[in-house]
């Protein structure tokens, strides 16, 4: 698949009908997609501290996967780790694969990395100005990114720059081709950042909270947008919020973070909707302001106990320990993995970590 | 305990208020009464040859919110909300138009002479490390507004303390030793401490965790009503504002567009843009029951194209300027043909050099 000519793939994007005919006739049983990142065992410290520990996920080809959980969790870090991004004094150790690249991404060179990035792998971020040049002209921004990575001629990046930009539903996009970032809005900003991500096809996405400094209307606009590059290119997702909502609006399986660990996973519908693990139950029931209406009066909201503790000083064991209201003895040991059901992607795609998951006798 | 004392709990529980304690007949005096209330802010002079522009941050808002009334303000980013919160509050002054607290006129007082309007309205804000002195203790922080209005303290703090949920060793520690949860509830001990009639909150749980902004919400409830509060509460999450408030006002570039009872206005909007607000918030029970992102971004299509916008761009340009009270000021709210048109030159015919 990464052996595909681009020209080919961008055939299929200016067809999408035929590209959702071909998805939608294949039959149900069909072989696992391929797999585009494989992360396995990814542990990442500062110092001594210990930040991720054991994270373990992969996503395949045209998936979108969320990775929620609450401030602190280690879901930019996950990011960070996977893109080569993690700052001086942050080391991670493991294994990251992405398809087509037999070197082993956590051992691979700076030089191989960023020739990786911008390609291969795209990355959008919440602050959009991060990722654009103050001084550089839009256009400029977007073809370089092309350029960079392949040997297309200036002429022909200019154009393609701007019908970038108006796929990712600028309005004039030759306009804003030649505006300076600061001449645009923020959701302006956000489509531009994400014209560059898709420039060149990645097979992977990630997104960290890419929506969350924006309004609703605009964040509903860029959702769209964000979710139609991807499907367009059939490339892997991996979205990161803290908005329980807005993943399950983008995706069709999410990881649950607390603590520097995957706690659970699986499709939105059974993580969200039935959650196993207690941490993601608590999580669910406090985000659920709709339940407090239905009862007569004002209804309390659930609420879990306490607060996430900073990095370093989450209990051994289980790592939610100290706040679940459910915890024994046991869960001093850190919780095995249990699969739920049977996914295509492998028993690290459904499943949760939990020693007395919900339904099981003690506490229900 | 605190618990004792506090209306709610007073013996007997009777439906009629007490001796002296406010009715909520029709010709009561309302806790706040804003009338034609506008504020303006002149922007910097950008060019020696144009004029300073000016935002109209607040536009002609008359409003009353009664007794005891839990009341929201919505809107999105630059709407206005913060500005008429703070003349609400006594912080700033408006344009023109009258403010009037419990019936005394506000607006043309400096805030050295509103100390009385201190112990009667209170304010938490979303960022509770900005808003706490870090050089202070818990103690010295919440028992300041005590202090000022020569309130002795006595045991209040230990109280206030307990009433939000922390221990009592909380007040010999500094901020930074707490979580952004428990200075929220430290925010609101600081705020209760004169006994105050009315709390303004801004924003109080928008930098919280979700299983921490449940406990405030919890917290801000219990002690609305357990101090019988009149309550503002402002936010940008309108699904936060419909678990809080009995009534609504939708702001949208500095005027009120809407304003009703709270399920009232959820469930039938008659504005366009509160119209627009709801149909573009992504909900949990819509996504898990197969509700994509394409439909979600199409129902806000549509909701802009009852707003006028009649062809994508036209949407998007509308989405964008959204609710800012600055729109087509300084290229805050984007893109406008003209802000480009003087580098046309340098790159004519699609070629970036
Ligand atoms: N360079 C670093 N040195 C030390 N600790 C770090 C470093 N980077 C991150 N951390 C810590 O690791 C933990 C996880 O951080 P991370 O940024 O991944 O959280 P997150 O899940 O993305 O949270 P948020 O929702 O707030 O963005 C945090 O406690 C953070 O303070
Ligand atoms: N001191 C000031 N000087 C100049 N302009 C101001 C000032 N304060 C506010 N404004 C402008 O007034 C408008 C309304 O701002 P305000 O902070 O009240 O909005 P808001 O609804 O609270 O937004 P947010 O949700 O981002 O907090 C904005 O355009 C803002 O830029
Ligand atoms: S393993 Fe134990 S402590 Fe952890 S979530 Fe499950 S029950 Fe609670
Ligand atoms: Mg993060
Ligand atoms: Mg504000």
């Amino acid at each position: 698949m990464t052996t595909t000519p681009d020209r080919a793939r961008g055939g299929a994007r200016n067809n999408p009908t035929e590209r959702a005919v071909t998805r939608e006739s294949a039959p149900p049983d069909a072989p696992a997609r391929e797999t585009v990142l494989t992360v396995e065992g990814l542990d990442v410290h500062a110092g001594s501290t210990r930040l991720l520990h054991d994270v373990t996920f992969s996503i395949q080809r045209g998936e979108r996967v969320g990775l929620i959980g609450e401030s602190g969790s280690g879901k930019s870090l996950t990011a960070l780790a996977v893109m080569g991004l993690l700052a001086e004094g942050v080391t991670a150790t493991g294994q990251v694969r992405l398809a087509g690249h037999d070197t082993e991404l956590l051992g691979a060179s700076e030089r191989r990395m960023s020739q990786l990035r911008g390609d291969r792998m795209a990355m959008i971020f919440q602050e959009p100005m991060t990722a654009l040049n103050p001084t550089m002209k839009v256009g400029r921004q977007v073809a370089e990114v092309l350029t960079q990575h392949r040997t297309a001629d200036r002429r022909a990046a200019a154009r393609r720059a701007v019908e970038l930009l108006g796929q990712v539903g600028l309005p004039d996009p030759r306009a804003v081709a030649r505006s300076y970032p600061h001449q645009l809005s923020g959701g302006q900003r956000q489509r531009v950042v994400a014209a560059i991500a898709l420039a060149n096809d990645p097979l992977l996405l990630v997104c960290d909270e890419p929506t969350t400094a924006l309004d609703v209307t605009v964040q509903a606009l860029v959702l769209d947008l964000i979710v139609r590059g991807v499907e367009d290119r059939d490339a892997a997702m991996l979205f990161i919020t803290h908005d329980l909502a807005v993943v399950a609006t983008v995706c069709e399986r999410v990881l649950v973070m607390y603590g520097g660990r995957i706690v659970e996973a699986g499709p939105v519908t059974e993580v969200l909707g039935d959650p196993q693990h207690r941490y993601t139950q608590g999580l669910v029931a406090a985000s659920d302001l709709e339940r407090a209406r239905t009862g007569p009066g004002r209804q309390p909201l659930d609420t879990i106990a306490g607060n996430v503790p900073p990095a370093g000083r989450f209990p051994d064991g289980c790592v939610f320990r100290n706040r679940c209201a459910f915890a024994t003895e046991v869960c001093e040991q850190v919780p095995p993995w249990t699969p739920r059901g049977r996914h295509e992607a492998g028993e690290h795609a459904s499943g949760y970590a939990c020693f007395h998951p919900v339904g099981s006798e003690t506490g229900e | 305990m605190s618990d004792t004392g506090t209306p709610h709990d007073a013996p007997g529980g009777s439906e009629t208020p007490p001796h002296g304690a406010p009715g909520r007949s029709e010709d009561e005096t309302p806790a706040i009464s804003l009338r034609g209330v506008n504020r303006e802010f002149r922007r910097p002079r950008t060019s020696l040859t144009s004029a300073p522009a000016v935002v109209h941050a607040v536009r002609d808002v008359t409003l009353d919110i009664r007794p005891g009334e839990r009341f929201g303000l919505v809107g999105e980013s630059g709407s206005g909300k913060s500005t008429l919160l703070r003349m609400m509050s006594g912080l700033d002054r408006p344009t023109s138009g009258e403010i009037h607290i419990e019936g005394q006129p506000i607006q043309d007082s400096s805030a050295r002479r509103l100390g009385w309007l201190r112990r009667r309205l209170q304010l938490v804000f979303q960022d509770p490390m900005s808003s706490l002195d870090p050089r202070m203790r818990i103690r010295e922080i919440i028992s300041e507004p005590l202090v000022a209005q020569g309130i002795p303290r006595g045991s209040k703090v230990d109280d206030l303390l307990e009433r939000v949920g922390l221990s009592t060793d909380a007040a010999l520690r500094f901020p930074h030793q707490f979580s952004g949860g428990q200075r929220q509830r430290i925010s609101v001990a600081r705020a209760l401490a004169p006994d105050p009639h009315i709390l303004i909150a801004d924003e109080p749980v928008s930098a919280l965790d979700v299983s921490v902004r449940a406990q405030v919400l919890n917290l801000i409830d219990e002690v609305v009503d357990g101090f019988e509060l009149t309550l503002v509460f402002v936010s940008h999450d309108l699904s936060v504002v419909r678990h809080v408030c009995d009534r609504v006002a939708v702001m949208r570039a500095g005027e009120i567009v809407e304003i009703g009872p709270t399920e009232q206005l959820y469930q039938d909007p008659q504005h366009p843009y509160t119209q627009q607000l709801l149909a573009s918030v992504p909900r949990l029970s819509e996504a898990l029951a197969g509700r994509t992102a394409a439909e979600l971004a199409e129902r806000t299509r549509a909701a802009l194209a009852g707003e006028g916008a009649t062809d994508e761009a036209a949407a998007l340009r509308l989405a964008e300027e959204g609710a800012r009270a600055d729109a087509g000021i300084d290229g805050g709210a984007g893109l406008r043909a003209e802000d480009v048109r003087h580098d046309r030159h340098e790159d004519e015919g699609g070629t970036i050099a």
